[in-house]
């Protein structure tokens, strides 16, 4: 740009009163030989000449220009040796300024410009951008917190999850060896206590009779007790592997008053209370799994007759739009409203339990029976009973069972089954000795073998009716020698079971062709439910 | 009195503004202000033996890689510190990339490690440990707090201590 003198004068005074220039001279000890221009400015102006200049500028402190040369003028000043531009120094007073250094010989020329403005304009972005910067990298940080505490939690849940597995596993691996010798033991206890009613009438009365009786009893009473213990725990374990299945099938509920008054009666009678049970309107079957039902019903009762202690205990079955309702009244103490929860929760127990409560539970019960009303399609209700006691209620649903119709008496379906031959392949021999007695007693012909390889011979002699078989045999694994006995075009009805009650064995036995399967120990009635009704089934 | 010019070397936040501050006027501040250009202090450090030196301290305003311009603002430095955080681990790589470029440009001078903000042990990234080994050429290393004052002076007497010994 060239432009006219008087133009061009105005703009150097311009440019000369912004940059408020100061040149300072000093030599190679710092003191000062002259200066000139705006030296207030920077707060240097009354230095004496050869005064020391590095106190009131630091800057120079260690600099020596002179080292490498005087500049090259011929150069821009900021590249050439012996020439140095700091820009935006601090200096004095806050002030900022560009700093301009020159060798020339012995003397440095300082050229001091005004950075104040530059620095105002720089300082507030640069600040921005290093906050936001700080804030990006916090932020990261916090996500990568964030998502590490995450996957742990996620491992750990994952360790949790798998120990409550194997927790459960053990649980009912453990149940299942109990349940074993525990089925031994009420079996051949029924069968003697048996053979002890069936003894002729002089002996009944004898001192040695009543003791032998009384033995049975305690036998009894403690086997089905740990039986109860043991179920109770396995079912707990079930329920929360997520093994529990409900299996549906066609349920008398007449059969089942009949069963339960049976049960309880006696019992309520040795306590000096009574059990009473009222149905309405029942229609014939329904279609409900009838051991879980049957389970949470004993449950209700016996705690009705354990913690009441006294009065009356009623059980009430009632049938409305395919659902059946339960209900359980007691004339006890009632459970308080703050207990109602807690108690159907595991291992809690209402704290007004009188002491024979206490005893011998480990709070599963109640909390068993909410889980399998709960699948059964219901929910465990509790309220008081008008005029004092507790009340016990769910409803469930229950559809009217299109199963075949029970065979009505017991004197039909003894002559019913009476030519029926029944095959049993069990390893454990307390169990073929109990079963082939009951069974036999029942009206089946049975033979009992121990292994497959005996299985399949017997099956080429006569042919049977049905077939029992156990899932773990010695020789064999229970579902694949009903898979070979339906290979050989056996058709007639088979029952697998076993002592587990894993839904996967199950499902194997049943996948392999067996038609139901019971889980071990199966009371002796229970067996010959199942039994009538395969024989009855199409 | 003998000077010296020290710079104090850094990734932007560490706290070298901070560290000048504390060490030269005994004073802390929890406000964040980001330094534009250079700042230059003075301070008299007492060695012992009746030995003393005047600092020039430069507290430059911090880069995640060595500029020019950073290079020279360097030019004449006697030592610098390197200043990493403790509450931010990649500080630390920055503080190997300065001091390669300054040896580089100015040639062996003495340099001590500060592992900044120890007094904020919960965000702590950068672990108490001997210095790491890209490192090793500083002197020594020092864990050192701006807000409680820990070990900020240790650190600038360290290096007056080193400046004259290796050139008296
Ligand atoms: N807690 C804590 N904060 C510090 C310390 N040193 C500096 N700070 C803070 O860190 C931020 C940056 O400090 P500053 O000295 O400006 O860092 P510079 O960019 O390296 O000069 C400011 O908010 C300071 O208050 C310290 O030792 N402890
Ligand atoms: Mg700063």
């Amino acid at each position: 740009m060239s432009l006219p003198p008087r133009l061009g004068r105005w703009l150097r005074r311009r440019l000369v009163q912004r940059a408020r220039p100061c040149l300072i001279r000093v030599d190679r000890e710092g003191r000062l030989l002259g200066m000139d221009g705006d030296c207030a400015h920077y707060g240097l102006d009354g230095l004496p000449a050869w005064a020391d200049v590095t106190p009131y500028l630091p800057l120079l402190v260690g600099l020596d220009l002179n080292e490498s040369g005087a500049g090259d003028p011929s150069r821009d000043v900021e590249s050439v040796a012996g020439s140095m531009l700091w820009p935006m120094v601090e200096i004095a007073g806050g002030r900022h300024a560009d700093l301009l250094l020159e060798a020339d010989g012995d003397v440095t020329l300082m050229l001091l410009t005004d950075a104040d403005d530059a620095h105002a304009r720089q300082a507030l972005p640069q600040q921005h951008a290093n906050e936001r910067a700080l804030l990006t990298r916090r932020l990261q940080r916090a996500l990568e917190e964030l998502k590490a505490a995450r996957s742990e939690l996620e491992a750990r849940n994952r360790m949790l999850e798998s120990l409550n597995d194997a927790k459960g596993r053990f649980i009912a691996g453990l149940s299942h060896e109990l349940r074993t010798p525990l089925t031994a033991v009420l079996g051949h206890a029924g069968l003697l206590r048996d053979q002890l009613e069936a003894a002729p009438v002089r002996g009944a009365a004898s001192p040695s009779m009543d003791a032998s009786r009384e033995s049975l009893d305690a036998i009894q009473s403690g086997a089905e007790h740990l039986l109860s213990l043991v179920g109770n725990v396995l079912d707990h374990a079930s329920i929360e592997t997520g093994q529990l299945v409900m299996n549906p099938a066609p349920l008398s509920l007449a059969q089942l008053c009949v069963d339960l008054r049976g049960l309880f009666e006696r019992e309520a009678r040795r306590r000096g209370m009574t059990f009473r049970v009222r149905a309405d309107r029942l229609p014939p079957r329904i279609e409900t799994d009838a051991t879980r039902l049957r389970q949470v019903i004993i449950n209700l009762v016996n705690n009705a007759l354990k913690y009441a202690g006294t009065g009356v205990v009623e059980l009430k079955l009632d049938w409305r739009e395919g659902r059946l309702v339960v209900a359980v009244a007691d004339r006890g103490p009632g459970v308080p409203l703050s207990q109602r929860e807690r108690i159907l929760r595991p291992f809690e127990r209402a704290d007004t339990s009188s002491g024979e409560g206490k005893a011998g539970s480990v709070g599963l019960g109640l909390a068993i029976s909410a889980e399998l009303v709960r699948r059964l399609g219901g929910e465990i209700q509790i309220d008081d009973h008008p005029g004092g006691g507790a009340l016990f209620s769910f409803s469930i649903a229950a559809p009217v069972s299109q199963g075949p119709v029970a065979p009505a008496g017991t004197a039909g379906v003894a002559s019913a089954t009476e030519s029926v031959h029944l095959l049993m392949v069990d390893d454990a021999p307390e169990i073929r000795i109990l079963y082939t007695s009951l069974l036999g007693r029942a009206g089946f012909s049975v033979r009992a073998v121990r292994d497959a390889e005996a299985a399949l011979a017997a099956l080429a002699g006569r042919r049977p009716g049905i077939i029992i078989v156990d899932l773990n045999l010695c020789d064999a694994d229970g579902a694949e020698l009903v898979r070979r006995f339906r290979a050989q075009g056996f058709a007639g009805k088979i029952l697998g079971w076993s002592a587990s009650a894993l839904r996967a064995d199950r499902e194997r036995m049943l996948g392999a062709g067996a038609d139901r399967y019971l889980v071990k120990p199966v009371p002796a009635a229970e067996l010959r439910d199942a039994l009538r009704e395969l024989f009855v089934a199409p | 009195m003998d000077a010296r010019k020290i710079c104090i070397l850094g990734d932007f936040a560490v706290g070298k503004t901070s560290l000048a501050r504390r060490f030269v006027h005994q004073q802390f501040s929890d406000k964040y202000l980001t330094t534009v250009g250079v700042k230059v202090d003075t301070k008299a450090v007492e060695l012992g033996a009746g030995r003393a030196l005047k600092l020039a301290i430069w507290d430059i305003a911090g880069t995640d890689t060595p500029t020019e311009l950073l290079l020279r603002y360097t030019r004449g430095a006697a030592g610098f510190l390197l200043v990493a955080d403790a509450t931010r681990a990649e500080t630390l790589d920055c503080c190997a990339e300065l001091r390669d470029a300054v040896l580089d440009r100015l040639g062996p001078l003495p340099h001590i490690l500060l592992i900044n903000k120890c007094d904020l042990e919960a965000q702590r990234e950068l672990t108490a440990a001997a210095l790491p080994s890209p490192l090793d050429t500083a002197l020594a290393r020092f864990d050192t707090s701006a807000l409680t004052g820990a070990k900020v002076e240790t650190a600038f007497t360290a290096l007056a201590r080193a400046m004259l010994e290796s050139a008296p």
